[in-house]
């Protein structure tokens, strides 16, 4: 029987919703791949055809969900210094990653671990990928990284981001304060310590934007 | 409204002012650790046992708090003897200690360069200059960070909740910093005071550790006393924190006050208040500096010391309750001639047995200095014997009440200008710390800080007036009620 597009859409859609069901009922580690599969009526090797793991399937969750953040972040940002710019997409994002806090911290343990394997994850590259090329965009809009930036230095400070970004998403995974509000002071420390770090704005393009904080 | 910050005093200004009689040694050490400090302030990584510390935002306070103690060593070193050297050694070393921790200690550190800058003569000039600026120039939350801390706290961006939100600070303050906007619907104007996330669990932590670093210094018998004082200052610094608790002041505050009082506290807006966020009636006025800039009469300046003076009597004796932050920026010059009164945080409600204790002391007033030492007993927490046996204490602490009381004993206008005044009770007050008789019981830490803070404004605007008159009408009227 040959399966429309329509109807794949729709099977990847009820694994997704299942596994975030599952997920945040049992949680990650002892949600198994079969019962996701049960639970959303389909065979288990089926459900390999849209998710190779069950990393592959969270990650695609968080992944569309921060690509709502992108939208919130250029609906509502702009003009602002390079500090409050990157402190409102990280925000952007966590709210939108909020119904997966439960377990986020659990599944990028695994696959975004600064020692994971290169490549073990495809989704977790596509989505450290497609948040760089925003975060390389909001540096470069403030001459943070100039766009003639030789690739070994981009590579070392969008590395020093990522390392800092994941060390907030680690925080803010297991952040029991009301409200989370620890989180916002500790994106607002690293965001500092990431800053002090960068090179200065030449002067030509600190005249066009607000100078950045580092104190 | 703002002046700009002018100066900070350097690494070398505070290593300069290390004690010239120093064992070379020790000195040395104490100039490299001072160093290494500055330098670890500065570059400090993220703290990750005490992730909540603001140590990034701490490189001014830190330079604020090198000075201070700075200042403290040179003072105590000045009257040590060759057989307190070994001691100094270590509270040297333990205040080294303590000034390293400080650079996080945000909302304590702020507060007590407050408390110092009220105090002219006592400091160098130039750390009082920085400190000055401490009112208002407290680093800020940019938006991005202070928008997500309002949603949590009023469910909706400042945006969406009031009209007209402007996005940067029109003022900063120890713990928060104020927003000008417009209420939804009606377009009348408001401050928002938005609290920095976690400075009240900061405080709590902070005061505990100065405490403890504070141990090896303890001096005498007296550490027991400073101990409750600090932990009567972490609980009003606790207090402070609460909006709520702030907001309740301040209507309470605003019920004493009549129109023709001329003083005026700003209403509160409970449905858009919590314990972090503030809303207020914007006052448009100046703050003290700028005022005087305007040269203002001789007329205006009596009257707005006197309305300064009222405001603090009424709040005790009808209030009953003590408004122990009088610094500058908490004093409006309006426009129309009023007097507009800020922040409620640092008010002191006054439990029974406190008012009955001050009514006690009051009693006093018009007899003469033996009827005061034994009362000072009890301020002190001493036995009475202790009137005789520590005669040096009880008589500089009748000296210094007797200056605090000459204003009010002097039968008509006093004038609160004069250098000789203000220097007077400045050196009683020197002497009274240098010599350690700081024992006491913890209100009247609020008490003398409202005291000299009042004396220091109404010097600043060169006032004169019958404040004896003023006392005598605002006790009255309050004893009556």
């Amino acid at each position: 029987m040959r399966i429309t597009t329509q109807a794949k859409q729709q099977t990847r859609q009820r694994l997704l919703k299942t596994g975030a069901r599952l997920f945040r009922k049992r949680g990650f580690a002892a949600t198994t791949t079969r019962e996701i599969a049960e639970a959303a009526g389909i065979a288990n090797g089926t459900l390999f055809n849209y998710f190779p793991t069950k990393e592959s399937l969270a990650l695609t969750l968080f992944a569309e969900a921060l690509a709502g953040a992108e939208g919130d972040f250029v609906s509502r940002n702009g003009g602002g210094s390079v500090e409050e710019d990157l402190y409102a997409f990280i925000m952007a994002g966590l709210h939108r990653l909020e119904s997966y806090r439960q377990y986020a911290g659990d599944v990028l343990a695994t696959v975004m671990s600064p020692f994971a394997r290169a490549g073990a994850c495809p989704e977790a590259e596509e989505m450290r990928r497609t948040h760089l090329e925003s975060v390389l965009e909001i540096l470069q809009a403030h001459h943070i990284i100039e766009a003639t930036a030789g690739d070994r230095d981009l590579f070392v400070q969008l590395h020093l981001y990522w390392t800092i970004y994941l060390g907030v998403i680690a925080f803010w995974s297991r952040d029991e304060s009301p409200d989370h509000t620890d989180t916002l002071v500790v994106l607002d420390q690293s965001l500092r310590l990431l800053l002090g770090s960068l090179p200065t704005p030449s002067p030509d393009s600190s005249s066009q934007h607000e100078e950045v904080s580092r104190d | 409204m703002t002046d700009a910050p002018t100066t900070y005093p350097t690494p070398a200004d505070a290593l300069a002012a290390l004690p010239a009689g120093l064992d070379e040694e020790i000195r040395s050490e104490a100039q490299q650790s001072l160093a290494q400090i500055l330098e670890e302030l500065t570059h400090r990584p993220i703290p990750v046992g005490r992730i909540n510390r603001f140590w990034a935002l701490g490189s001014l306070q830190a330079r604020l708090a090198l000075g201070y103690f700075a200042w403290w060593l040179r003072k105590g070193f000045i009257s040590a003897d060759a057989s307190e050297a070994a001691l100094n050694e270590q509270h040297l070393r333990a205040a080294l200690r303590m000034l390293s921790t400080m650079g996080y200690m945000r909302g304590v550190v702020m507060k007590m360069g407050q408390a110092l800058a009220q105090i002219p003569n006592l400091l160098p000039e130039q750390f009082l200059d920085v400190a000055g600026h401490l009112y208002f120039d407290a680093p800020p939350m940019h938006y991005s960070m202070l928008r997500e801390h309002v949603r949590n706290e009023l469910g909706a961006d400042p945006t969406d909740v009031f009209d007209d939100f402007e996005p940067q600070a029109f003022a900063a303050a120890s713990l928060g910093q104020v927003h000008r906007a417009r209420l939804k619907g009606s377009g009348h104007p408001v401050a928002v005071k938005i609290q920095y996330p976690n400075i009240a669990r900061t405080i709590q932590e902070d005061i505990r550790n100065l405490i403890a670093l504070m141990f090896p210094m303890r001096l005498s018998n007296d550490w027991e006393n400073l101990k409750v004082q600090m932990t009567d200052v972490a609980e009003m610094l606790d207090y402070e924190s609460d909006y709520l608790r702030e907001a309740e002041n301040q209507e309470h505050a605003r019920s004493l006050f009549t129109p023709e009082d001329g003083v005026v506290v700003p209403r509160v807006y409970e449905d858009l208040s919590t314990r972090r966020v503030l809303t207020m009636d914007y006052l448009d006025g100046l703050h003290l500096n700028a005022y005087r800039r305007t040269n203002p009469s001789q007329a205006n300046c009596d009257r707005h010391g006197a309305n300064i003076f009222k405001s603090s009597l009424r709040t005790w004796y009808a209030g009953r309750m003590t408004y122990a932050d009088p610094h500058p920026g908490n004093y409006l010059f309006l426009p129309d001639g009023r007097l507009g009164l800020l922040d409620f945080g640092c008010c002191r409600r006054f439990t029974i047995e406190e008012w009955e204790y001050l009514k006690r002391v009051e009693e006093v007033f018009d007899k003469d200095d033996e009827a005061l030492r034994l009362v000072l007993a009890e301020s002190t927490d001493l036995p009475v014997e202790r009137v005789e046996t520590d005669r040096d204490r009880f008589d500089l602490l009748v000296k210094y009440t007797n200056w605090i009381w000459e204003p009010m004993r002097a039968h008509g206008v006093f004038d609160f200008g004069t250098d000789s005044y203000l220097e007077r009770g400045m050196a009683l007050y020197g002497e009274v710390v240098r010599k350690r008789y700081t024992r006491s019981k913890p209100v009247n830490t609020w008490i003398s800080r409202c005291f000299i803070g009042l004396r220091v404004l109404a010097y600043h605007l060169k006032s004169r007036f019958d404040v004896g008159a003023l006392y005598l009408e605002e006790r009255k009227a309050g004893y009556a009620e």
